[in-house]
């Protein structure tokens, strides 16, 4: 086969021997030691034969001696085709110019596409002050990392940028710098007092505190004010802590009962189409004499659109519960954390603190305990409350 | 007179030493695949040529392929490659 990848560099053609019933030509040619190579007879004494182009001279030189005529089917091979292209100038020349086009216009920046940013001009204004815009030559444009830098340097209010050049593509990724927000409103205003309570501190930030710790507080009481002794009325702010006293009722079943799985579980599939369930895989319903199910539902979503087909796994897992019986003493415990728990959750702010818990009443009966307890928290009982201004009341003239 | 000395020889040997007789050069040797390829080395000329009929002179005697499309896939010096329903192969 080596001799053919030759033979295809080299050229050959296939030429048909015409009125040669006595193959003179070929016998002549074999005689001579030449390679030929697909010899077929024709009908009415022609045959065709494929010859190389180094012994074409030699063939048709036996043709004439002959004289029988030959004539030329395929001329295959590098020659031949360099020839066909010298004779088809203006195609080749397209040819190689469609190349040449299509290898220049893919080294220009045709499309940029910026997102992260509603402002997209500003950053196209930024890119053309650095001679980058759409048909800018791909060679003359800085590396991705030099145009991040200098956009992050000309834009100031974005603070990170991401450039990609794929293709004849330019992505870039701008992040805005988060403005911080606003301050808020300060109009004046005092820090008044929530709930009852005995003060234990006062760490006043703005404003004169008009309360003294030890002192006993009503809700509504004024505990820093925003009205200073020189007339002026500004935004108090500040923490007062102050003990508060809670009353708690709390209902604690002696007995309880906690559901834990033991492991064991069967995954059921459904097909869902308008409601109706239609079983697909997992059959089997073990016999569990206390189970939980667990749903899940993947709708099937289209191109943002939900179809009302879905699928559905069900995964039944056997429960085992667990029946438990505290100690009374245990059981109280439990009560006193249940009522610090739920005392702490009505109070404002992050600083409550329990300090003391007084069982008041306890009473176990029926297997259920009920118990009132007195809690002691220490917590921010400041609210702010804003000043208006005092209509001025007008005296009538007093007549005299 | 030399040359029958030393292919007497040569036969001799080989007779001695078992050795294949187509490893002797002149021998001509010729291989049929099924009845699609026949591969015919040592042949001197091409004596015949039609679709149906090829006769080719070899260094010993000649040999008519009959058969039907016969073509030649190559003629190299040293091999004859035929292609095509092969339906007889004669001896001369």
């Amino acid at each position: 086969m080596a001799w053919r990848v030759t033979e295809i560099l080299v050229g050959y053609v296939r030429l048909t021997v015409v009125a040669d019933p006595y193959r003179k030509v070929m016998k002549e040619l074999v005689e001579r030691r030449v390679l030929l190579w697909d010899v077929e007879s024709q009908k009415a004494g022609d045959y065709t034969f494929c010859v190389g182009v180094r012994d074409l001279s030699a063939t048709i030189r036996s043709a004439r001696r002959n004289r029988v005529k030959l004539r030329f089917t395929k001329k295959v091979g590098l020659p031949f085709w360099l020839w066909r292209a010298q004779r088809r100038k203006v195609f080749v020349g397209g040819a190689v110019f469609f190349i040449l086009a299509l290898y220049t216009l893919s080294g220009f920046i045709w499309h940029i596409r910026i997102d992260g940013t509603d402002q997209p001009e500003a950053v196209m204004a930024a890119l053309q002050k650095l001679n980058i815009r759409p048909g800018t030559w791909l060679y003359q444009v800085m590396d991705q990392d030099s145009i991040q830098l200098a956009l992050l340097d000309k834009l100031p209010d974005i603070s990170w940028v991401g450039v990609r050049i794929s293709g004849t593509s330019m992505y870039i990724h701008v992040v805005l710098r988060v403005a911080p927000s606003p301050p808020l409103k300060k109009g004046p205003q005092n820090i008044v007092a929530r709930v009852p309570g005995i003060i234990a501190n006062v760490l006043a930030d703005y404003g004169q505190p008009t309360v003294k710790p030890g002192q006993y507080v009503t809700p509504g009481m004024v505990l820093i004010s925003g009205e200073l002794e020189d007339g002026q009325s500004v935004f108090a702010s500040g923490r007062v802590h102050a003990i508060v006293w809670y009353r708690t009722d709390v209902t604690l079943p002696q007995e309880t009962t906690v559901s834990t799985l033991t492991g064991e579980q069967v995954v059921h599939d459904y097909i869902v189409i308008a409601g109706m369930q239609i079983p697909v895989w997992g059959f089997s319903h073990p016999p569990y004499p206390h189970q939980t199910v667990v749903q899940k539902d993947t709708p099937l979503v289209i191109a943002n659109r939900e179809f009302p087909f879905a699928w559905r796994v069900d995964t039944v897992y056997e429960a085992k519960p667990i029946k438990e019986r505290l100690s009374p003493d245990k059981l109280i415990q439990r009560g006193l954390s249940f009522a610090a728990r739920d005392v702490i959750s009505h109070t404002k702010g992050d600083d409550a603190k329990v300090l003391r818990q007084n069982i008041l009443q306890k009473n176990l009966e029926h297997g259920k305990l009920y118990m009132t307890v007195w809690t002691e928290v220490i917590e921010n009982i400041g609210r702010p409350e804003p000043i208006v201004p005092k209509p001025v009341s007008v005296q009538p003239p007093a007549k005299g | 007179m030399k040359r029958r000395w030393r292919e007497r020889t040569e036969r001799i040997a080989a007779e001695v030493f078992e050795v294949p007789k187509d490893t002797l050069e002149h021998v001509p040797r010729i291989t049929v695949i099924g009845d699609v390829q026949l591969i015919a080395e040592n042949y001197l000329s091409i004596i015949e040529f039609a679709g149906d009929l090829i006769r080719i002179s070899l260094t010993k005697g000649q040999i008519a392929i009959r058969g039907e499309n016969l073509v030649i896939k190559t003629i190299v010096p040293e091999q004859l490659v035929v292609e095509g329903v092969i339906s007889g192969i004669d001896f001369q």
